[in-house]
C-alpha cells in the first residue's frame, strides 16, 4: 500500500481484518463497502494498532500455529475503545462463541459468511458503539465528564471520581444549572436506600473539591435547607478567587 | 455431517460473482486465484505434517483450508478438511493421508468449475 493510498483510506471509514487467509479481508471489504486493512499476524497488528482508528475490526480465532486471535481482543478493546470487535471463525461451536465473547468481542460471525448476516451485525454493532461514544462524553460549562472512565476534566486539571461522586455530578449536570433537591439527589444516587444527610454532605464535599480542581468557572452552590446547584460562579466570586490566589502566590 | 452431494455450492459462487462491480471487475477471479495459491501452500503443509507425524500442524492446516474452501463454496473439500481435523485429533495419520489424496482429486473438479465461472484460461 502506498503512502497516498494509506492516507486516503484513513480519511474515509475503514475496517481492519486480522486473518491469515487473504480471501477474508477482500470479501469483508466488498460486503461492508469499506476498505479493509489486512493483517495476517496478531503481532504485526499489535505493533501498528496505535496508528489506526477503524470503524470495526474482524478478528479470526485461528491464525496458524503460533497465534490465537482471541489473545489480541482485550488489547484492541483497550486501544480502540469505540470500535466494535467482531470475531470470525469456521469453528461453529458454542464453546468458540463463548470464548470470543468472554475475551471481550462484541459479536461473532461464522465462515462461510452469510452476506446479509454479516452486514446486519456490522451495522448493529457500529450503531451501538456510536451511541456509547455519544454517551461517553458529557460537557457542562468548562468541564467534561467521561462516564466510562469516571473522570472529570477541565482547564484546571483532571480528577477521578468514585461511583457515588459520578452519580451526583451526573444528576447536577442533568439539571442544567437548576436546583436539585437533597431528597431528589438521594433518590437518584442511592435509589431506595436510606442515606443520612451527613453522608450526603461528605460526598458533596468530595464533589465540590473535584469541581474546584478542574473548573475555572463552575461552583457547586448549597441552597440552605433545599439542595444544590451546579452553576457558573458570579463575576465577583471569580475576582475574589483570583485576588486570593495572587495573595497566596 | 454427511459428505455433500455436489462439489460446489453454486449459490455461493453466484453471490461472489455478483460482488464484482465497476471499481473491482475482477473481484471473483482474484478471489479464485488467491484460493488456488492458498490451496497449494496448505496442501504442502498438510503433506509435510503427515510425513512428520505432527498432529497440531495437520489440524491447523486442515482448519485453514476448511475456512478458505467454505469461502469459495468448495463444499466437498470443506468436508474432507473437517475429516482431516478429526483424524488429527485421533492422530490417525493414514486416514489423514487418504483424505489428503481425496482433496487433491476433488481440487481438480473444483478448479475446473471455478476456472470456467471466472473465465480463467
Amino acid at each position: 500500500m502506498t503512502t497516498r493510498q494509506s492516507e486516503a483510506q484513513r480519511k474515509s471509514p475503514y475496517t481492519v481484518t486480522l486473518d491469515d487467509d487473504p480471501l477474508v479481508s477482500r470479501l469483508i471489504a466488498k460486503i461492508t463497502g469499506m476498505n479493509s486493512l489486512p493483517f495476517a499476524s496478531a503481532a504485526k497488528l499489535r505493533e501498528c494498532a496505535k496508528n489506526y482508528g477503524p470503524a470495526a475490526a474482524f478478528v479470526d480465532i485461528n491464525l496458524g500455529m503460533d497465534e490465537c486471535g482471541l489473545d489480541i481482543v482485550p488489547f484492541l478493546k483497550q486501544m480502540w475503545a469505540h470500535c466494535p470487535i467482531i470475531v470470525v471463525t469456521s469453528a461453529q461451536t458454542s464453546e468458540a462463541i463463548g470464548d470470543a465473547l468472554a475475551a471481550g468481542a462484541d459479536d461473532f460471525i461464522s465462515k462461510p459468511f452469510n452476506q446479509e448476516e454479516l452486514i446486519a451485525r456490522f451495522r448493529a454493532r457500529r450503531h451501538q458503539h456510536a451511541q456509547l461514544s455519544e454517551k461517553s462524553r458529557i460537557e457542562f460549562g468548562d468541564i467534561v465528564l467521561f462516564p466510562l472512565y469516571r473522570k472529570l476534566s477541565g482547564p484546571e486539571g483532571e480528577a477521578f471520581l468514585s461511583p457515588i461522586e459520578q452519580s451526583i455530578i451526573r444528576a447536577l449536570i442533568d439539571s442544567e444549572g437548576n436546583l436539585v433537591r437533597r431528597l431528589v439527589l438521594k433518590r437518584q444516587v442511592w435509589g431506595n436506600v436510606k442515606v443520612s444527610d451527613s453522608a450526603l454532605d461528605r460526598h458533596i464535599h468530595g464533589v465540590r473539591t473535584k469541581i474546584k480542581d478542574t473548573s475555572q468557572i463552575l461552583k457547586l452552590r448549597s441552597v440552605y435547607g433545599k439542595g444544590y446547584v451546579l452553576q457558573e460562579r458570579l463575576r465577583s466570586e471569580s475576582r475574589s478567587d483570583a485576588r486570593s490566589s495572587v495573595k497566596e502566590g | 455431517m454427511d459428505k455433500p452431494a455436489t462439489s460446489i455450492d453454486e449459490d455461493m459462487v453466484y453471490e461472489l460473482i455478483s460482488l464484482a462491480d465497476a471499481d473491482d471487475p475482477h473481484f471473483f477471479s482474484d478471489q479464485v486465484c488467491l484460493f488456488y495459491s492458498r490451496y497449494r501452500q496448505l496442501l504442502a503443509t498438510l503433506r509435510d505434517a503427515v510425513c512428520k507425524g505432527d498432529s497440531s500442524a495437520l489440524r491447523v492446516a486442515a482448519h485453514s483450508l476448511k475456512g478458505s474452501s467454505s469461502l469459495i463454496g468448495a463444499t466437498i473439500m470443506y468436508w474432507y478438511c473437517q475429516q482431516i481435523e478429526e483424524h488429527a485429533a485421533r492422530e490417525d495419520f493414514s486416514a489423514a493421508h487418504a483424505a489428503i489424496d481425496e482433496i487433491e482429486d476433488e481440487y481438480l473438479t473444483v478448479k475446473n468449475y471455478l476456472d470456467s465461472a471466472a473465465c480463467i484460461n
